[in-house]
């Protein structure tokens, strides 16, 4: 005897006979999703193994891509811009702060790199700004912000590729051709000026 | 007596032979007659000029007038705006906002798994499946007002920001097809259960929604586990938030359908008898091997 009724909100701490009944029956079909997918690792979509990052890049050279959200002081403040009443009460901007000496997060290689090419958006304190009121949700703002974040610390990370030999020789080359073409070009100029002057030779 | 008469006739009557057979009317030699085919015409007409060369006009051009003028058929513009509409599915919108106001007041459990039927209790949603609707979608708007962790069941996300802000609270989203026979069931069980019909069986989505429901960005029912769990981590990642611990999930909470399930605890082919408060199971193995297929 298993009665049904309309999922009716009731406050309930521990489990009741009807709802373990709905936990413990397990209907599988052949559509079951053991069957689908027989090489998942974990078929809960909660837990399991992740192969994306999810912890900071420890030191290394290379940035993984992880930033721990913890260590990111995220306000929310007004936006700017017309829009009325809804732009004046909510708080829809989002200002996200952190101090870049003590992030652990960005290598130590790319963070002096990190620190000039962003030297306008770290205060005396140390600490990189970034704001944003692009859209009318404040979590589209925060993904911006942490876009803009990402994309920045992907600059300091490539390094220039810089000259090889070959190409200094070629450079050196064409410029000594063309500076002696100058030099050249100056003689034949210097000439026909002179030869517009009187001379000083006595013709008799 | 009708036998006798019946053998009086058949004394009477011919033998049955092909010549006796009713004949199609296209065989007649009337019809042929009114009907010429078209290579009887072509050899009884001239070998020179349009018609023996292929080489006639589109009809609605008279080939001596037809300075400037355009065939029938393109005379009337071809307006194709509602190409299509026979085969759209529709799915009428609930946004994050009606969600949070609807647990707020508490006409919604957020402890327990939220999908079509208890959303169809509230009676906000009219849902028509002859109207080739197929459920409903999620709308982002709410979307930083929401701030409750639900296990939420719905037929449509459009939107990436909407399922950020559900699993921003630390919830589950799935995605889900119904056919419109389990659709009709789902939308008033109560009155589903009245009318005396096993609990129907899902079907798979049609072939221009398979893309969909298998897709771990939308979080489709069909798609592979490990694959929602990176596009979780990913969704957090990008909208800046962390996602819960899974050890403190209710078991409730991490309730699932199976893709031939339609209500939580109910499987198909089981007749619910609300009256006596029973249930009845089939028995026999064909019905048990058609509800487990």
């Amino acid at each position: 005897m298993i009665p049904i009724t309309n999922f009716v909100y009731r406050q309930c701490s521990a489990l009741s006979t009807r709802q373990f009944l709905i936990i413990s029956r397990t209907y599988k079909s052949n559509l079951s999703y053991d069957k689908l997918f027989p090489k998942s690792q974990s078929l809960d979509v909660l837990s399991g193994p992740i192969q994306a990052p999810t912890s900071e890049s420890s030191g290394k050279e290379k940035f993984n891509g992880f930033i721990p959200i913890d260590k990111l002081d995220v306000t929310h403040r007004h936006a700017r811009g017309p829009g009325g009443q809804h732009v004046n009460k909510s708080l829809t901007g989002v200002e996200i702060r952190f101090h870049v000496e003590s992030a652990t997060w960005i290598p130590a290689s790319i963070k002096p790199r990190f620190r000039d090419m962003n030297h306008t958006r770290i205060n005396r304190d140390g600490y990189f700004i970034i704001f944003s009121d692009e859209t009318r949700h404040s979590l589209l703002n925060q993904a911006h912000c942490l876009d803009r974040i990402r994309a920045l610390i992907r600059e300091a990370s490539l390094v220039p590729k810089g000259l090889s030999d070959e190409e200094r020789k070629t450079i050196e080359q064409r410029k000594k051709a063309a500076s002696q073409e100058r030099v050249i070009r100056k003689r034949i100029q210097s000439m026909h000026k002179q030869e517009r002057k009187p001379s000083s030779t006595d013709l008799n | 007596m009708p036998i006798e008469r019946g053998l009086q006739y058949l004394r009477q009557m011919q033998r049955v032979t092909l010549k006796n057979l009713p004949m199609p009317l296209e065989k007649t030699l009337k019809w042929q007659k009114a009907h010429p085919d078209e290579t009887k015409i072509k050899a009884i007409m001239s070998r020179k000029g349009p018609i023996s060369r292929n080489a006639l006009p589109p009809y609605g051009i008279d080939p001596i007038q037809a300075e400037g003028r355009l065939p029938w058929i393109l005379t009337v513009p071809k307006e194709p705006y509602y190409e299509g509409i026979e085969e759209a599915r529709q799915y009428l919108p609930i946004s994050l906002r009606t969600l949070q106001r609807l647990i707020d007041l508490r006409r919604i459990n957020p402890e327990k798994p939220i999908d079509l039927p208890v959303l169809c209790n509230t009676k906000l949603f009219s849902i028509q499946p002859d109207q080739r609707q197929f459920g409903l979608q999620l709308i982002d708007e709410g979307a930083d007002l929401f701030s409750t962790p639900i296990n939420l069941e719905i037929q449509w996300v459009a939107s990436e920001l909407a399922i950020a802000a559900i699993e921003r609270c630390g919830g589950v989203l799935t995605t889900r097809y119904f056919d419109p026979i389990s659709l009709s069931a789902l939308i008033d069980a109560k009155k589903f259960f009245e009318r005396g019909e096993p609990i129907p069986r899902c079907d798979t989505p049609p072939i221009n929604a398979v893309e969909y429901y298998t897709d771990p960005k939308q979080r489709g029912y069909l798609a592979n586990p490990d694959s929602i769990r990176e596009e979780r981590q990913r969704l957090a990642q990008k909208y800046g938030y962390k996602l819960p611990d899974p050890s403190k999930f209710s078991s409730l909470f991490r309730l699932k359908k199976d893709p031939r399930q339609i209500f939580y605890g109910l499987e198909p082919g089981w007749l619910v008898n609300l009256k006596d408060q029973t249930i009845l199971k089939p028995t026999d193995s064909k019905f048990q091997t058609f509800y487990h297929s």
